[in-house]
């Protein structure tokens, strides 16, 4: 089997499990939730269960910085800056800097 | 006179000076500029000089880094600029409880999914980032009448993060709205708006159990992370009740390989609602959720630059557990939740 052929049938599996995920969730019956003095209204809401899945740590797929686990990637650091494809020349640090009233 | 009071006789003056140079311009005698053909169209224009005032170096106020000038403060540097993402995560679940009774709930197949936009940015140069989200999020169920809903849940947040060591502790301060409506987003029926202060603090180690010391970033030589989110809410809600919560997140997680990973949170909170028709309802939620993660590898699907149009696919395989227990015998519940979700992601 080619290469080419091979990389295409691999692609089937994923796109085909994406659209029967989707099927689903489109094709079940919708019904009325209940009321606000329903668990459903006052838990619930897969919140948690999100928050888990996009916590696990994935060198690949990028996932916000906003997470309810503290171990969620990159939850605790610093703002990625953008990715400038310009030679860049970082400012010197400050070496000594010489203050007047050391010299009074 | 005390320590504070030079500092204000200082910043008096500046505010002066600053008057004194407007009050002169606006009383100079006002004259109707040169038309384009005279120098004052063709050239001029102070360009250059303001460029220069603000092209001189200092480390104190902010400016642009757009100058005419190659010397100015920054120029070559990359500008901090938001970080955008987006998430679409598939779940197909085995629910045991879709109503969250305490008995009798449906044991149902959950499809739920959801998109999540994202960004993210350091506020100037502070150690202050500032991020936002937005979910759209749908619950259907076949065989779970009355437990299908949708969400709208935005999210503003602001956390202290230490540019030198991202496992120092880092406290933020939240606000979560959520939305709920009938399906298809089609009846607002309650919202609720939380206020969350909280702390974030992890434990990063490499493969054999060293603690990896402060940096940046050590999330490339992180292979175990064990952490904890703790804080306390405060959550509006319309139609009542209000309520407020003490909530602690433990969590861990493991990069097994470059396909695999696993994670472990247990989400615990206990939260006090107010008088509500006489009823003061009191809850302890405990919510335990494993989930190992498979990385669709790039080959599979035509090439590292392929994977990352299709969003770096990944396939979890997560099994969680949802236990209310509460002062009013009605309002507890058990939910298992066990399945696959497709997840996405795309930064840009």
């Amino acid at each position: 089997m080619s290469p080419p052929l091979l990389h295409r049938l691999s692609r089937l599996p994923v796109a085909a499990l994406a659209a029967a995920l989707l099927a689903a969730a489109a094709a079940t019956t919708p019904s009325l939730a209940q009321r606000a003095d329903s668990n459903i209204g006052l838990e619930g809401g897969h919140g948690g269960l999100s928050d888990a899945v996009l916590a696990t740590p994935n060198r690949k797929t990028p996932v916000p910085q906003d997470n309810m686990f503290a171990t969620a990637p990159h939850a605790t650091q610093t703002a990625p800056a953008s990715r400038s494809k310009k030679k860049t020349i970082g400012t010197p640090p400050r070496i000594k800097q010489i203050s007047p009233e050391v010299h009074q | 006179m005390s320590s504070l009071a030079p500092h204000r006789f200082a910043g008096s003056r500046a505010i002066a000076v600053a008057l004194v140079l407007i009050a002169a311009l606006a009383a100079g005698t006002p004259a109707i500029a040169q038309t384009a053909n005279s120098n004052a169209g063709l050239q001029g224009g102070q360009d250059s000089l303001f460029d220069a005032v603000l092209a001189t170096p200092q480390q104190r106020t902010p400016f642009l880094p757009d100058n005419v000038f190659a010397t100015a403060p920054g120029l070559e540097q990359p500008a901090r600029v938001p970080q955008f993402t987006i998430n679409a995560l598939a779940p197909a679940l085995f629910n045991s409880n879709a109503q969250f009774l305490k008995s009798g709930g449906s044991n149902a197949f959950e499809g739920s999914p959801l998109i999540r936009l994202g960004w993210a940015s350091q506020l100037f140069d502070t150690p202050i980032r500032i991020s936002g989200a937005a979910s759209f999020e749908t619950e259907r169920f076949v065989n779970g009448p009355g437990a299908a809903i949708d969400y709208i849940r935005p999210s503003a947040r602001a956390q202290y993060t230490n540019p030198q060591n991202d496992q120092d502790f880092s406290p933020y301060l939240s606000y979560v709205p959520r939305l709920d409506f009938d399906p298809t987003f089609a009846n607002n029926f309650a919202t609720r708006q939380d206020i969350n202060l909280g702390i974030d603090k992890v434990f990063n180690f490499d493969g054999a159990f060293n603690r990896l010391p402060p940096a940046s970033s050590s999330s490339s030589a992180t292979v175990w992370s064990f952490g904890f989110n703790i804080g306390a809410q405060q959550r509006f809600r319309d139609p009542s009740p209000q309520s407020h919560a003490f909530f602690f997140n433990p969590s861990a997680s493991y990069v097994i390989s470059d396909q695999w990973n696993a994670s472990f949170d247990m989400a615990i909170t206990r939260r006090w609602f107010e008088t509500f028709d006489g009823v003061n309802q009191r809850n302890l939620t405990w919510e335990p959720t494993g989930v190992v993660e498979y990385v669709i590898p790039a080959d599979f699907l035509g090439g590292s630059d392929a994977a990352r149009w299709r969003g770096a696919p990944a396939i979890d395989f997560v099994a969680g557990l949802e236990r209310n227990w509460s002062n009013i015998s009605g309002r507890e519940y058990t939910q298992w939740r066990v399945g696959l979700v497709f997840k996405t992601g795309w930064s840009f």
